[in-house]
């Protein structure tokens, strides 16, 4: 009994996302569904159809970096709190964001890159010099959060109100404005960054039970240092890609943890699991009220919210 | 044979040295308890063994390299350390024991053999009947013996423990420092904190008195544990006899209500 219960777990585990990136492809202003594609090939059938994939691979493999950088983060920070954007990653990547679309609106995506990585050096250099003290890189990237969000405000302050709108969407976290023309190199990128991790699963396992945990495994500063890089360029990438998306990368990597704590299943799984939530909030975003667009966003802050709500009244004892 | 070399390490956190020109030797096969009182720098001592903490000044020699010359790897596979776990999380007994076989693997992947160290050491704490509990369900006496499993896991010469029998009960208290006693007898090295001294003086093959810093004393239980020498370490008022069972020096603290003037006796 126990056994076939394992089964359907670990076959659900692989089979839902499937069966949710289909639903996600069949649904869209347009009655096209994967199977009218079957029956009808013809050339539109298979441009929306090869538009909405896109957009869901985009959203899988944003919400798939999300939920893995949330894992490290959440093992080096020894916080459970953490966050792809804890550092501030999102800060200045709105900053930057924002430079660009009111001032140029162009390179919108190259300069949200540039912001989010110019704030994980400074988050860096400090961590260095403090050692990884996580209590005070925490503190120092909440600080930076809190100087690039004022930035951004006071841009706001004189600005244009369309543009206002249009920061604000992008920051909200909006596939609409992806730039799906680096969709594979994105996926690529992506992968291998997620791989890479996945081959430091045991020093995540160790670095999570503490700092002297490390040190007395003989896990050294440049381990600690590959997996910062990998976690803060997995979430520079997204932030550039698809906007701020909140929540993903907090929830996904508790909901899976009540699952599985050892890295070498916690970051597929999380992965797995972030990317078909992603698909699940967009495909909500873009159908709930057609023709208009609600950015994915708020809808992961919004149901994410809620349903981490109810786990944690379910399962209070195992966090 | 020389294992340990300190020379002349100081360390401090601040600006006051918690460590104050310490110089000590550690042979192969010793079973050394540090004790002294509260805040005289014990756990920093053992912190510069494990490598947690790097002192001010000094050299810490093993097998006469330096330390800090050493790959931190290869000196986890050396020298093992059980410290409190920071953040106690609800991995498995099992999973958690196999960490501690970290520093022998590469990528972290582990071969038949590395599975079979790791059951063994399960074993040899007999912490087989719990193996797939999660810790955070764990009691200490138990939790300890978990975590001294992760570091047999370690193979290693030498274990560091810090204050490995705090707030156990006699019977894990004993069967720790069994397992210990049993390590010691097979040829490692063992360093251990320990602020019970009658357990210190049955076990240990050797006490180092630590003071302010300071090393007070270093000797055999039978030279070291006098009345003179304990309560000079920890300032307080305490009689010294022999064990009849193990003709081991024994402390009695003496109780404040009991006033007890032994120069009137």
């Amino acid at each position: 009994m126990k056994m076939l219960n394992k089964i359907t777990v670990w076959a659900s585990i692989f089979l839902l996302p499937g069966f949710i990136a289909a639903i996600a492809l069949s649904m869209g202003p347009t009655d096209v569904t994967i199977f009218s594609a079957i029956n009808n090939r013809s050339a539109t059938t298979a441009a929306i159809l090869l538009l909405r994939l896109q957009r869901v691979s985009m959203a899988f493999i944003v919400g798939a970096a999300l939920a893995t950088s949330g894992c490290i983060f959440q093992a080096l920070l020894k916080n459970p709190l953490a966050e792809p954007y804890t550092l501030g990653v999102s800060s200045g990547a709105a900053l930057g964001a924002t430079v660009a679309i009111i001032f140029t609106m162009q390179w919108i995506s190259a300069f949200a890159f540039c912001g989010g990585l110019f704030t994980v050096i400074v988050i860096y250099v400090i961590a260095k010099k403090i050692q990884f003290n996580t209590t005070a890189i925490i503190l120092a990237g909440i600080s930076m959060s809190f100087v690039l969000s004022s930035s951004v405000l006071l841009l706001f302050a004189f600005s244009k109100p369309d543009a206002i709108h249009k920061a604000l969407m992008w920051l909200s976290g909006d596939l609409s404005m992806a730039r799906f023309e680096y969709l594979q190199p994105l996926g690529w990128g992506i992968l291998i960054l997620i791989v890479t991790a996945l081959l430091f699963h045991r020093q995540l396992d160790i670095i999570s039970f503490g700092t002297r945990f490390a040190a007395i495994h003989g896990i050294g500063f440049w381990q600690i240092s590959i997996l910062f890089w990998i976690a803060s360029l997995a979430t520079s990438i997204t932030v550039a890609a698809a906007g701020i998306i909140g929540f993903i990368g907090l929830i996904i990597p508790h909901a899976v943890r009540l699952l599985k704590t050892e890295h070498f299943l916690l970051i597929p799984l999380s992965a797995i699991a972030g990317g078909t939530m992603l698909v699940i909030a967009d495909t909500i975003g873009r159908t709930i009220v057609m023709p208009y667009e609600i950015p994915c966003g708020i809808i992961t802050g919004f149901c994410g919210g809620i349903f981490f709500l109810i786990l944690l009244l379910k399962q209070k004892d195992s966090i | 044979m020389k294992l340990f070399e300190c020379i002349n390490i100081v360390c401090s956190y601040t600006t006051i040295p918690v460590l104050n020109n310490i110089s000590l030797t550690i042979n192969n096969g010793d079973f050394i308890g540090i004790i002294g009182p509260n805040g005289a720098g014990k756990s920093t001592l053992l912190k510069c063994l494990a490598r947690i903490l790097a002192p001010v000044s000094g050299n810490i020699y093993y097998n006469g390299n330096d330390i800090t010359a050493i790959p931190k790897k290869q000196y986890a596979q050396q020298v093992a350390t059980v410290t409190e776990i920071e953040h106690l999380l609800p991995y498995t007994v099992e999973s958690f024991v196999a960490l501690g076989r970290f520093p022998h693997s590469s990528f972290g992947r582990y071969d038949d053999e590395d599975i079979s160290i790791i059951d063994n050491a399960i074993a040899y704490c007999a912490i087989n009947t719990i193996k797939n509990k999660k810790l955070t369900q764990l009691s200490s006496g138990e939790l300890q013996r978990v975590n001294i499993a992760r570091a047999l896991a370690q193979s290693t010469q030498c274990i560091l423990l810090d204050e490995p029998i705090s707030h156990l009960d006699i019977r894990h208290t004993t069967a720790i420092m069994d397992i210990l006693q049993d390590l010691h007898r097979n040829g490692s090295t063992i360093i251990t904190i320990i602020h019970d001294i009658n357990i210190a003086s049955e076990y240990c093959s050797r006490i180092i008195g630590l003071k302010q810093g300071t090393i007070i004393f270093d000797d055999t239980p039978e030279k070291c544990i006098t009345y003179h020498t304990i309560e000079a370490l920890f300032d307080c008022i305490c009689l010294v006899y022999n064990n009849p069972i193990s003709n081991k020096p024994f402390v009695y603290p003496v109780p404040g209500h009991i006033q007890y003037n032994k120069h009137r006796q």
